[in-house]
């Protein structure tokens, strides 16, 4: 009941000024802007305070850390007119009733409920011509229910046919909600990549962005959204915390930017932080809104100590990056001062902008531009990288040719003089002691011609199978045999001996060398020597077997002449003698053992046994 | 015997002692006829451009132009006669290009006199000799593998063996006579004989074209 007489006492006030008839200015577009009304003021614990009000003023600062309610009454003039009209309000809250002649056009909120919070957004409120009297003043009533440090209260408005209202209040809207909505989403995108980057680098820069645009997030919401499930202040308490530390760590983005940041910066950013928090905290605890106020004047000289940093760094690097932090710092912290000192400390109405986050956006775009940066940088180093190692690459494995090539002329060459050295050697000992003999023969008077031509005849064997034993044999002993045969089969045939050609597969042989080939025809010659000159045979078998069990080659020439006791008795025989040693001696040397044994028919059968795998081990 | 027309035959030879030798012993054998003996390359070939012999034995290692070359231009100027190298050792590389390049047999120097004509006649005959080492190289020759010495690979214009050809060439390879052959296989020796020279032949198929284009380049041809 009371209320009702406070408010009729108002109203009845109200009506007293406006009684005298206001000069109903119509500026533009036939918009009134009003800025003073006749209210009623019940700040809580404090005597109510009827009167025109300056709609400039702000609640909070005329009632410090006061909830309360208040009824504000502003007479509207006639209007004729079957236009909508409409109310611009550029700040009201924190819920609102709004009425035309007693008749609620409008609702933000319960009344005395604190869950929705008004004030944050512009807004707009339609009153229908029909409701408008035509011949006497409206009377537009606006009451309010407020909480401490919320912004409560009623500012400046504006009045008019609801196009230009609209107009107004669209163009308001974008600059104060959908612009937070877009800071908002812009913080959060790039404070998740930043996260993300520094969750996969650990690098501090990307963790302490990603914590200032995510912390920036929550105060950039909180301005476009009026339903905070959690109860004021706690809501306050957390949003001012956040808005605190996402300005001081901005500054420590910044630094940290340029490169390292001291020690001392470090700690005074550190404490910066936890002084405005407290502050904030203190503030929205206590209902002391000068505290946060202080809070946020406590970041001006940390904003200002970077910013001085920063341009020194630019004025002593240069780098378009720094002077880019430079520009964005120095906007900060203007948009800063000015809204503490222009909107936050003193009177303000609703239609004066705060300029903060338009600012601290731009620390987005200057951080999407350092990441596009360091990746084409990153990019670009790789690309140095991978043109380097492969030069590096061919370098070395040109080094390796030219090494390998040097490598195989030496072994080439290594190879020829070993090659030269061995055929000297068998020039040497074969055809060269052959002709010795020879020419000593020759020199002797009498010579035997039958000798001479034994002893022309062995010189041309040797240098046939020093040929032969250069020619390739792909590791086939059988080839070997073969060349040997296809020597001597003339003078076989001339003797009258058959040859009885019993030779198998065997497999190849890799130790097959010239040196080795040269050695078996050798042994191999003399059998066949032997079975020409002394054995009176008329048959020779050649029989070779593969005993693959115990790795073995088993090679036999078997006569059917007389044997070896008879020819003992031979004048050859010493020679004789001196040819199988030599034979035993040439087996030796490859890793083979000879037997000369008595054969089945009664002859000679030469017997060479040849292990060859895995290794020329030599017999037991 | 004066009934019979002789085998004509021509050398070239730088070694004088050995043209002595050979005359000698062509003139000794009545069925054969000892026609002309060169020095050099180009006498013969000066010779041979107007005269035709039956065979032609060549020595590789003339001091004016290769072998190999008054092989080609030989077989060019008279296909009918038998080009024949004459060699020291029938060491592969060398014979093996000297079939190529069109040679239908060779003979070895190192025979006794008596040796040499009947080798003259044999081949005229067709009885080629084949080495088991040129056998060999000849079987790898045609299976494609890589050629790991002086033989190119087979060219597109080669002829395949035939499988009997093969056989006879793995034979001798393995150190069996023609004669041993031919009863492993249930043929002739002629047979045998005639597969070796066909298989000659086959490797001189591929050069010959070859042959006319290098014999051109050298000026041999005009």
């Amino acid at each position: 009941m009371r209320r009702a007489a406070v408010l009729l006492l108002a109203w009845l006030a109200l009506l007293g000024v406006a009684a005298p008839g206001p000069a109903w200015g119509a500026p533009d577009g036939g918009v009134l802007t009003l800025d003073s009304a006749q209210a009623l003021l019940q700040p809580d614990g404090l005597a109510a305070r009827a009167g025109w009000v300056d709609l400039v003023e702000r609640w909070d600062i005329a009632y410090p850390g006061r909830g309360g309610r208040a009824v504000y009454r502003i007479a509207l003039p006639p209007n004729a007119g079957a236009e909508p009209m409409a109310v611009f309000f550029s700040r009201v809250g924190n819920q609102v009733l709004v009425q035309l002649n007693g008749v609620t056009v409008q609702r933000w909120g319960r009344l005395g409920d604190p869950a929705h919070d008004a004030a944050k957004n512009v807004l707009m409120a339609v009153l229908p011509a029909a409701m408008l009297h035509a011949d006497r003043p409206n009377e537009l009533r606006i009451e309010v229910t407020i909480q401490a440090q919320r912004w409560g209260g009623l500012s400046v408005l504006r009045y008019g046919p609801q196009a230009a209202i609209e107009a107004l209040y669209d163009e308001e809207r974008r600059w104060r909600h959908a612009a937070m909505v877009v800071f908002a989403a812009g913080l959060a995108g790039m404070g998740g990549l930043a996260g993300m980057l520094w969750w996969r680098q650990r690098d501090a820069l990307y963790g302490w962005f990603s914590l200032a645009a995510l912390l920036g997030v929550v105060r950039n919401l909180d301005r476009v959204w009026p339903d905070v499930p959690l109860p004021w202040p706690l809501w306050g308490m957390i949003v001012a915390v956040c808005y605190a530390a996402h300005l001081a760590l901005m500054c420590r983005f910044t630094l940290m930017a340029l490169g390292p940041v001291s020690r001392a910066m470090d700690r005074t950013i550190d404490a910066a932080i936890a002084l405005s928090a407290l502050l904030a905290v203190l503030s929205f605890a206590l209902a002391r809104p000068v505290l946060w106020t202080l809070g946020l004047a406590t970041l001006v000289p940390l904003g200002l100590a970077s910013l001085a940093l920063i341009v020194r760094a630019a004025l002593r690097g240069g780098s378009t990056t720094a002077w880019l932090l430079a520009a964005a710092g120095a906007l900060a912290v203007t948009a800063g001062v000015y809204d503490l000192g222009l909107i936050r400390a003193v009177n303000s109405s609703g239609l004066r902008h705060a300029y903060t986050p338009h600012a601290m956006f731009a620390f987005v775009v200057l951080m999407a531009g350092l990441v596009a940066e360091r990746y084409s940088r990153s990019v670009a180093d790789y690309r140095a990288l991978n043109t380097d190692l492969s030069r590096r690459v061919a370098d070395r494995e040109q080094q390796l040719n030219l090494a390998f090539d040097a490598l195989r002329v030496q072994q080439h060459e290594q190879a020829v003089a070993s090659e030269r050295q061995r055929i000297m050697r068998e020039i040497h000992d074969g055809v060269g002691s052959h002709l010795v003999g020879l020419l000593n023969m020759v020199a002797r008077p009498g010579a035997d011609p039958a000798a001479l031509q034994e002893q022309v005849q062995h010189a041309l064997d040797e240098m046939r199978m020093a040929v032969d034993s250069l020619q390739p044999t792909h590791d086939d002993l059988i080839m070997v045999l073969a060349t040997l045969r296809y020597r001597l089969q003339p003078r076989l045939e001339a003797a009258g001996i058959e040859v009885e050609w019993d030779v198998t597969e065997l497999p190849a042989l890799r130790q097959l060398s010239p040196h080795t080939v040269l050695q078996v025809q050798r042994i191999l010659l003399e059998a066949f020597t032997n079975v020409l000159k002394h054995a009176r045979a008329t048959r020779v078998a050649v029989r070779t077997r593969w005993h693959a069990a115990e790795d073995r080659v088993a090679l036999q020439i078997a006569d059917n002449g007389i044997g070896l006791h008879a020819d003992a008795a031979a004048p050859e025989s010493p020679r004789h003698g001196h040819g199988l040693d030599n034979m035993r001696a040439r087996a030796a040397a490859i890793g083979a053992s000879l037997r000369i044994e008595a054969a089945a028919g009664g002859g000679v059968c030469v017997a060479l046994d040849w292990r060859i795998a895995p290794e020329a081990a030599p017999p037991s | 015997m004066s009934h019979v027309t002789p085998i004509t035959v021509a050398l070239v030879e730088d070694d004088p002692g050995m043209r002595a030798r050979f005359e000698r012993v062509i003139d000794a054998e009545p069925t054969l006829r000892f026609a002309f003996g060169a020095a050099n390359a180009t006498d013969l070939l000066v010779w041979f451009a107007e005269n035709a012999v039956d065979v032609l034995l060549i020595d590789l290692g003339l001091p004016d132009h290769s072998g190999l070359e008054v092989i080609r231009r030989a077989r060019r100027l008279q296909p009918a006669c038998a080009t024949m190298v004459i060699t020291m050792f029938g060491d592969e590389a060398n014979m093996i290009s000297a079939f190529e390049a069109g040679a239908s047999g060779y003979l070895l120097k190192d025979g006794t006199e008596a040796d040499l004509a009947s080798h003259v006649l044999s081949l005229h005959a067709g009885g080629s000799p084949m080495s088991p080492i040129i056998a060999r190289r000849l079987l790898v020759h045609w299976n494609a593998r890589p050629a790991p010495l002086a033989v190119p690979a087979p060219g597109p214009t080669s002829e395949a063996l035939s499988r009997r050809e093969s056989e006879v060439l793995d034979l001798i390879a393995r150190g069996f006579t023609y004669a041993e052959a031919a009863q492993r296989l249930g043929l002739t020796i002629s047979t045998v004989q005639s597969h070796v020279r066909n298989i000659y032949g086959k490797l001189g198929v591929h050069s010959k074209t070859e042959a006319v284009f290098e014999a051109r380049q050298l000026g041999l041809l005009r």
